[in-house]
């Protein structure tokens, strides 16, 4: 579409945005309580164009692919997140329709929303050649432009998180307090890229990955890139995989030590990695840290299978210490994230006085 | 619709690919993989079998578990030498369901909700955002009688799963088949939501149907009247809750039944929806449902009285036997992983 009109509303107005070849061009917006509507013409350019005004420079590139109910709650949670954190976010989203959607299903706090898409040129090209195959191709374009945005912009340090289908089960402000640690403990160890343990304890050791990672720029990751002029990095992992992506790349980066790449995880955690979670129960699970090991309750108490359900967290997890309380996780997933405590005509007439599940 | 496409359809022993102009098949491609053949403007004719048991398989929601859960549907109906139909609204979802479940054979009958003529029926029964899933409904037991089908399966085999074999469920259903007919019920439906709301709605979800025309007549004499004892129950009014109003003021024999030491799954988002999505069973006169139980921690809602008027049909030797079956229809079966990949997640 040449041009394109999006309507949303935020917490403080109501704004419509104007899109030339799905570039923002014009922004209008009018607060609630004002008559007077303002205007903003190539509002990205515009200075301050932050989502919080703090001095925090954190950037989040919350990656989003997935169109699926779960998307839009995840991504509210991510968004709440950053709010919290004083950090400000792009949003990496390639599918159109997801993209006008968000508009439509995400309370923002502030009209200041930037949603990219993918970089995709010459010179990504020639680097995602020799790192993907071809089943991660796509991602692994998204991925590297968290990279590429972030060097072109001068951000120092950032986030990269897929924030259609991960969730930290507390409430945003908590979820805020504990990135905080993990950035501290990213720059007193000097971490290039510090991630959460959402493969690293299942694959015992064999895999590193993104999903909810810090990043550092202080490493020239793209003379890393670039000096990959084959895929010989593989050979030591082609008996574990058939498809290889960046998250394989960043493996064999650590496994010989070119970068610091660690993994993270705290105690007493609820942590939902969304998904098929009834027919893929290790690759999409709802997790639970607790005495430095994992319990996946699906696999342990529905297949009742203890040796997958329950794993030792890996040797080399770097565990942040919070006060974050499983009580509190479960409360905070029933109350927040799931209809078990939303009233409703259907559940106060059909079952809810019987199973008095407000008490 | 367009002019010119290909129409990919899989049967358990063969592929077929239907090149066809608008709706018309010009050439049919069939091959197992060793051998091909190919016919010219071939004959194609859609049988309705109606001395066998019948179903019509109401499909809706676009998901990968829509194809494991219709392909188990089709393999308890081949289990019970029956027929079926499918439902289905989306061009889409018809595409995706040739391409992906496995068929048995050629004769696979896909319709549409009948809409105009059953608007004003619709507008009776209804409220609210029901109108498509009335449609639906209504289509079975319309189309059954137009085609003099007196009994047939009405089922929403997009979402439902009965956690066992083929076979075993075969056998179940045919065992509900008897029970309706020794006592005369026209509406028999399985318990997915009598037992939660302590009796007081009654639904459709995987139903067995008799004395169709009686219920059509039913049907077409609706008026909205029969909401005002039911317009508090619930956000908006449905099919299910006027044939909760028949069943309550005895103008059907409506019943629900179960199987003990069998897992039920109603699928979706089990953990945004817990009560509205499930995994279910029925054991020792209580329903559990485990998600609820284990994962929220909420046992009052988790583990449930069986309802007194549900009736059980049969009590499957071993609960175990019902949990495997859920880990073998899905991906979670050890033997699926490709070999690096059990390298890679440690999977022995």
């Amino acid at each position: 579409m040449i041009f394109e009109k999006i309507k949303f509303a935020t917490e403080q107005e109501k704004v419509v945005l104007i899109k030339f070849f799905n570039y923002p061009i014009l922004k209008f917006y009018q607060k609630y309580e004002e008559e007077k509507k303002h205007y903003n013409i190539l509002p990205v350019l515009k200075k301050n164009y932050k989502y919080c005004a703090s001095s925090n420079t954190d950037v989040f590139y919350l990656k989003i692919n997935r169109e699926d109910q779960y998307t839009y709650h995840n991504l509210q949670h991510w968004i709440n997140i950053v709010y919290e954190y004083g950090g400000d976010f792009y949003i990496i989203c390639d599918n159109l329709e997801l993209e006008k959607k968000v508009y439509q299903n995400i309370k923002f706090r502030n009209h200041n929303v930037k949603i990219i898409k993918s970089i995709r040129n010459d010179y990504l090209t020639k680097i995602v050649k020799y790192i993907a195959t071809p089943l991660w191709v796509k991602a692994t374009y998204a991925q590297l432009t968290t990279f590429l945005h972030s060097k072109e912009h001068n951000i120092k340090s950032f986030w990269n998180i897929d924030a259609d289908d991960t969730m930290f089960c507390i409430p945003p402000k908590v979820a805020a307090e504990f990135l905080n640690k993990v950035k501290e403990k990213a720059k007193e160890d000097n971490i290039d890229a510090f991630s959460f343990d959402m493969h690293r304890s299942r694959t015992n050791g064999h895999h590193w990955s993104f999903g909810i990672t810090y990043i550092q720029n202080n490493l020239k990751w793209f003379n890393l890139f670039e000096q990959n002029n084959d895929t010989k990095w593989r050979d030591k992992y082609l008996d574990l995989d058939y498809e290889f992506n960046l998250d394989w790349f960043f493996t064999y980066l650590k496994d010989n030590d070119i970068a610091k790449c660690e993994t993270y995880s705290t105690e007493d955690m609820l942590f939902i990695h969304y998904g098929d979670i009834i027919a893929n129960p290790i690759y999409a699970w709802i997790g639970i840290w607790q005495n430095n090991k994992i319990k996946f309750p699906i696999l342990l108490d529905l297949y009742g299978s203890k040796k997958y359900g329950e794993i030792e967290s890996y040797k080399d997890i770097i565990k942040i210490r919070t006060n974050i309380n499983l009580d509190d996780c479960y409360k905070y997933m029933t109350k927040y994230h799931s209809y078990l405590e939303i009233s409703s005509k259907q559940h106060d007439n059909m079952w809810g006085k019987e199973d008095n599940i407000d008490e | 619709m367009k002019l010119f496409y290909i129409e990919k359809i899989s049967l358990k022993q063969e592929k077929l690919r239907n090149f066809k102009f608008l709706n018309f098949t010009l050439i049919k491609y069939r091959t197992n993989g060793r051998e091909y053949n190919i016919e010219y403007f071939p004959k194609t004719k859609e049988i309705i079998n109606k001395d066998v048991p019948f179903f019509y398989l109401k499909v809706n929601s676009y998901s990968e578990y829509t194809i494991k859960a219709l392909q188990h549907w089709i393999d308890i109906i081949n289990y019970m030498n029956g027929d079926f139909i499918i439902i289905c609204d989306k061009d889409r979802l018809k595409k995706f369901i040739l391409k992906e479940v496995k068929f048995y054979n050629e004769n696979i009958k896909f319709i549409k909700s009948i809409k105009k003529p059953l608007r004003k029926i619709v507008k009776e029964i209804i409220t609210g955002f029901w109108a498509k899933a009335a449609h639906a409904h209504l289509t079975t037991f319309f189309h059954a009688q137009k085609y003099k089908i007196q009994e047939f399966w009405n089922v929403d085999a997009d979402d439902t799963i009965i956690a066992a074999s083929p076979k075993e469920v075969a056998c179940l259903l045919k065992k509900v088949e008897q029970y309706a007919i020794d006592n005369d019920i026209s509406l028999f439906s399985y318990d997915m939501w009598r037992s939660r709301t302590r009796a007081k709605a009654w639904t459709f979800g995987v139903t067995y149907t008799r004395n169709n025309s009686q219920l059509v007549e039913l049907f077409k004499k609706a008026d909205r009247k029969w909401q005002k004892d039911y317009i508090n129950c619930d956000q908006a009014l449905n099919i299910d809750w006027f044939c909760t109003y028949l069943k309550n003021n005895n103008l059907a024999k409506i019943e629900t039944f179960y199987f003990e030491n069998c897992y039920f799954l109603h699928m979706g988002d089990f953990i945004f929806d817990p009560v509205g999505k499930f995994i279910s069973c029925f054991k020792s006169n209580k329903v559990i449902f485990p998600l609820l139980c284990n994962l929220y921690n909420n046992y009052k809602m988790g583990e449930i009285p069986v309802s007194n008027d549900c009736i059980k049909i049969d009590t499957l030797k071993d609960v175990k036997d019902s949990l495997n079956f859920i880990q073998t229809l899905f991906v979670y079966n050890k033997n699926d992983y490709p070999e690096k990949l059990k390298r890679l997640w440690e999977i022995e």
